[in-house]
């Protein structure tokens, strides 16, 4: 092979503007190709999981007879722990790049540095938003599958406001029951309740707000009860 | 097409490259020589935007690199064999690269190919020497097709058959209409690969020839000729205006080529061995050129300390 295949690619020079897209694609590809990554997210997970697990499991053996209020402080706390791996990995995204030298390599191919910049916290952001909202929900069941395996308890049951919630009532509506406790969400679950009320009396729009009101009329009864 | 055009840039102090003015034309290999210390970097960073100049412009097809938006389809660089993460594969080294210029997983593969590092893609940059090195950031600088191409010392750490490759690399990209402009401190090395040379010494130019006038300026050169019957071939050659110098079979011959004097003793039945025209006056002439303009001067070793002790 010689360099005149260069010549021969097909591909010319387009002569388009630089894309978020491109950048973001690129400093993507450099977050997932090291290994520090991985090591960082497993780090996170073992502690956020492993951690509100183990509050759980300890919490059973006590928790029979009284409602189970102190775990989901607890819970939350350890699923924040990983914090400090996922500010690890931001840091050494940015650092790694400088100490390497990688970074004359980047800005040869992007002179546009904020661009670069701005795409590389965006990588870093995604991948760390979309892995803790992960960790956080394995969290959440994990500790709510051991809880109630033991002596009945789920965490719904813990919720004032909703005694009459088995808890049989399933994981899901207890994550929602969970969201209760913030009062915006609460009303702007009636608002939409209200909305879907108003929605079936007018009968003018029927698509939308009457499969509103068909896939939702369970879980909004139990919600505004 | 690279105009570098009354360029100063200083650090602090120090000068780096001092009223620097020269072009570099499309077609041609052209090598950029100094000494350690010299600017040749500094000037290439600031053709890169990588540096800023605090006077005087650099302009890579008219246009300063940092207004290029996706620069790797104009301009292919490596300055530095080792910035690359290396804990990074060698195919995600690429396509992180090739990604943010718009470039396909496709080109990836063929520039692979075409450095040879298809079975290294998959390893860590970490545990190449520093020739795969230079490959993969050559290979890197191909990705765009690009119109020029800037190497810094390229050929370090390289063994002889990559050198011969990066050559023949250089030579064909420059025979494609492309400008290859390739920096140096060898003058051995640049006078094999480069049609044009721009020789600077502590950020000043000292040259900007092509390397046959480079060569002719540079002073006798001479044939070296062995031949069992020296004797009869010494007068012939003296008879056609040549100097000969030497004694017994080796005859040193000025003012004569390798050719000339091949016929002449073809035509009288004499048999030659060897016939070796002798450039070593080539790199006199950079070291008589740079010799002033040297940075860091080698003093005479001292051994005191160690016989006293």
């Amino acid at each position: 092979m010689t360099a005149l295949d260069i010549a021969a690619d097909p591909q010319s020079a387009p002569r388009l503007p630089v894309r978020a897209r491109d950048v973001l694609g690129s400093e993507w590809t450099k977050v997932r190709s090291v290994r520090s990554t991985y090591w960082i997210l497993i780090i996170a997970a073992v502690t956020a999981i492993g951690g509100s697990t183990i509050i759980a499991a300890a919490s059973t053996g006590r928790a029979g007879h009284s409602p189970f209020e102190p775990l989901e402080p607890v819970f939350i706390a350890w699923v924040e722990y990983p914090v400090l791996a996922v500010g690890i990995l931001g840091v050494l995204a940015f650092t790694a790049e400088y100490s390497t030298g990688q970074i004359r390599t980047t800005f040869a191919a992007v002179p546009q540095r904020r661009a670069v910049l701005a795409a590389k916290a965006g990588a870093v952001g995604l991948l760390t938003l979309c892995f803790s909202e992960l960790l956080a929900f394995i969290s959440f069941f994990l500790s709510q599958a051991i809880v109630s395996n033991h002596g009945g308890l789920s965490l719904a049951r813990c919720f004032p406001g909703c005694p009459e919630r088995r808890h049989d009532d399933g994981l899901p509506a207890a994550e929602l029951g969970r969201l209760r406790h913030h009062k915006q969400v609460e009303r702007d679950i009636r608002r939409l309740q209200h909305r879907d009320r108003w929605c079936h009396a007018g009968e003018h729009q029927p698509n939308g707000c009457s499969n509103l009101h068909s896939g939702q009329p369970r879980d909004a009864r139990g919600l505004a009860s | 097409m690279i105009e570098v055009t009354n360029l100063h840039k200083r650090y602090g102090s120090v000068t780096a490259v001092d009223g620097l003015s020269f072009t570099v034309r499309p077609g041609h290999v052209t090598g950029f020589l100094g000494p350690n210390g010299a600017g040749k970097t500094t000037t290439m960073r600031v053709i890169l935007g990588l540096d800023t100049p605090t006077s005087g412009t650099a302009l890579v097809d008219g246009r300063p690199y940092q207004e290029m938006i996706r620069p790797l389809h104009q301009v292919g660089s490596l300055l530095d064999a080792n910035a690359a993460h290396p804990g990074r594969s060698a195919w995600c080294h690429l396509l992180s690269i090739a990604q943010s210029n718009g470039i396909g997983r496709h080109r990836v593969s063929e520039v692979l190919e075409l450095t040879g590092m298809v079975d290294a893609a998959p390893r860590r940059v970490k545990g190449f020497s520093l020739g795969m090195r230079q490959r993969l950031g050559i290979a890197a600088a191909l990705l765009g097709n690009p119109t020029t191409v800037i190497f810094d010392e390229p050929t370090n750490g390289l063994d002889p058959e990559g050198i011969h490759w990066i050559r023949e690399l250089f030579k064909t990209l420059a025979a494609e209409g492309r400008t290859v402009f390739v920096s140096s401190h060898l003058m051995s090395e640049m006078a094999l690969t480069a049609d044009h040379l721009v020789i600077i010494g502590r950020g000043r130019l000292l040259a900007d020839t092509t390397t046959e006038r480079f060569v002719a300026s540079s002073g006798h050169h001479d044939v070296l000729v062995c031949s069992p019957k020296a004797t009869d071939l010494a007068p012939l050659l003296v008879g056609r205006g040549a100097t000969v110098n030497g004694e017994g079979d080796a005859l040193i011959v000025a003012g004569m080529d390798a050719a000339g004097i091949a016929d002449l003793a073809s035509e009288h039945g004499i048999a030659i061995h060897e016939l070796v025209p002798r450039n070593a006056s080539l790199e006199q002439a950079y070291l008589d050129l740079t010799g002033e303009s040297v940075e860091y001067h080698t003093g005479v070793p001292s051994m005191r300390g160690a016989v006293d002790r």
